[in-house]
């Protein structure tokens, strides 16, 4: 509902002439027909994004976002959820929902938005009988991404990693510091292994480039992957901590890489509609349950390449 | 005439401050964090324009949650532990599952033999009698779905839906 100005002097119980009442009444008139303070009005049939505002440049990871209340969707009425996506792909960064505000509701994300793309953001009202309502959506940027400058394409450091516990019961190669600096991988003469990490079921490394990859012409990021041809997913963030946003999923990675044992998958930042991106997550796409009989099961990861270096 | 006079001004500056009045943060709900336990059903829905016949997919799978290398996982498995079918996945962040489901040979679920090769995430949420779910996640990757005949169709899609519901 509209908030409506207070008007003290307007008050029943306080004894006034009657030509004063009615200049109130004339005052309340007017502010009436001037909308109210801030051009309110009734509220609206879906819900509106007040803040940030289609085009902005924000100086924080942590924005508030702010929409006024759809009607039949205020406080004590509904929920609202809140999705930011890479604007230009639709891709997931982050949601949140919260309970609806007086008249406006404003929530900040807990954890960091994405760096390096344009992002876009969008709300759903619904209310407790399921009904649902839905805003448009409006575009905004966060800082630059930290990037360090580097010559240097390779990961440096492991920000995460995880492996089923029933993969890494199998598997003899779970060290993820194996997927930092150039490609190292190779085979013994008894036919074990070295120099990579398996990544099981559905496993990731997360690693820290320091460097920045930008989406130049053709692919940015290079994965040399050991032992056959199992597929990569690859995800891109700004933080550490994420949010990971989807690059490609279950690339084949068999290509030959020439002076390697280990063979490769390229990926283009483009496809997410990232521009730069400092961490990466490499996901086994294989997807094969374990046990699966060897002590390799998933993608195998030697290292991770910048193809395309922020200068 | 003074107390109307008094009312304008008021109303009118009120309305000209320079100080807009900010909407209360809203507190976002907090996140499930109770593990998912004992039988679900895992409910697949093939992306949108997959146009697979006989979806959604339902079969019913055993949840058990462990500690793992990453935090908290939960491995999905078909009753009396089938690894045919495996939902491999952690808690992380506290309240969010991710990551895969893969089966190894085509599984029944209801009337439709499907094979999966997917990873995702999907938010944690509460369920009946104290216990967990998962009402909506989503996952990309292959869906498969035998149609008789020799015959398989296969739709790739990074938005492919999936649910653990408490049984």
């Amino acid at each position: 509902m509209p908030r409506l100005p207070k008007i003290p002097a307007a008050r029943s119980d306080r004894p006034e002439p009657s030509s004063g009442r009615g200049h109130a009444l004339l005052a309340l008139a007017l502010v009436l027909a001037l909308g109210g303070c801030g051009g309110e009005g009734p509220p609206p049939a879906v819900p509106q994004l007040v803040s940030p505002v289609g085009g902005a440049t924000l100086d924080t990871d942590t924005p508030v976002f702010t929409i006024t209340n759809a009607r039949g969707f205020d406080s004590g009425e509904a929920s609202y959820t809140f999705r930011v996506v890479v604007a230009s792909t639709g891709r997931d960064v982050a949601s949140v929902t919260v309970a609806a505000g007086p008249s406006q509701t404003a929530v900040r994300f807990p954890d960091p938005l994405l760096r390096g793309a344009t992002l876009g953001w969008s709300v759903v009202g619904r209310d407790r009988a399921g009904s649902e309502v839905a805003s448009g959506s409006a575009s905004f940027r966060l800082p630059p991404v930290d990037c360090r400058s580097t010559s240097d394409p390779y990961a440096k450091a492991v920000v995460g990693f995880w492996v089923p516990a029933t993969c890494l019961a199998v598997n003899s190669y779970n060290d993820p510091e194996e997927a930092l600096g150039p490609p190292d991988a190779g085979q013994l003469p008894n036919n074990a292994y070295f120099g990579f990490v398996s990544l099981g079921d559905g496993g990731f490394v997360d690693v820290d480039m320091e460097g920045c990859a930008i989406d130049a012409e053709g692919a940015d990021v290079r994965v040399l992957q050991s032992v056959s041809s199992e597929p990569v997913t690859l995800y891109a963030s700004s933080s550490p901590a994420g949010p990971w946003v989807l690059v490609e999923s279950r690339k084949p990675c068999g290509q030959r890489n020439p002076g390697t044992f280990s063979r490769r998958c390229e990926f283009d930042l483009a496809a997410a509609g990232i521009e730069e991106a400092r961490y990466l997550r490499v996901q086994d796409g294989e997807l094969f349950p374990c046990p699966g009989g060897t002590d390799t099961e998933g993608a195998d990861i030697d290292a991770v390449q910048i193809l395309s270096v922020k200068p | 005439m003074r107390a109307g006079a008094l009312v304008l001004v008021a109303t009118l500056s009120a309305c000209g401050s320079d100080t807009p009045s900010r909407p209360t943060l809203s507190t976002p709900f907090p996140p499930v964090t109770t593990p998912l336990d004992g039988l679900y059903d895992l409910v697949i829905t093939p992306g949108a324009g997959c146009g697979l016949p006989g979806a959604p997919y339902e079969v019913s799978v055993v949840v058990t949650s462990l500690a793992g290398s990453g935090g908290t996982e939960m491995r999905a498995t078909l009753p009396g532990g089938d690894a045919t079918l495996v939902l491999e996945m952690v808690y992380s962040p506290p309240g969010w599952l991710q990551g895969s489901v893969s089966t190894r040979t085509f599984v029944l679920a209801d009337a439709s033999n499907i094979f999966v090769r997917a990873s995702g995430s999907g938010k944690v949420s509460s369920a009946a009698g104290g216990r967990a779910e998962v009402e909506s996640g989503r996952m990309n990757g292959d869906v498969s779905v035998d149609v008789g005949g020799g015959d398989v169709l296969s739709c790739s899609s990074l938005e492919h839906g999936w649910a653990l519901r408490a049984r």
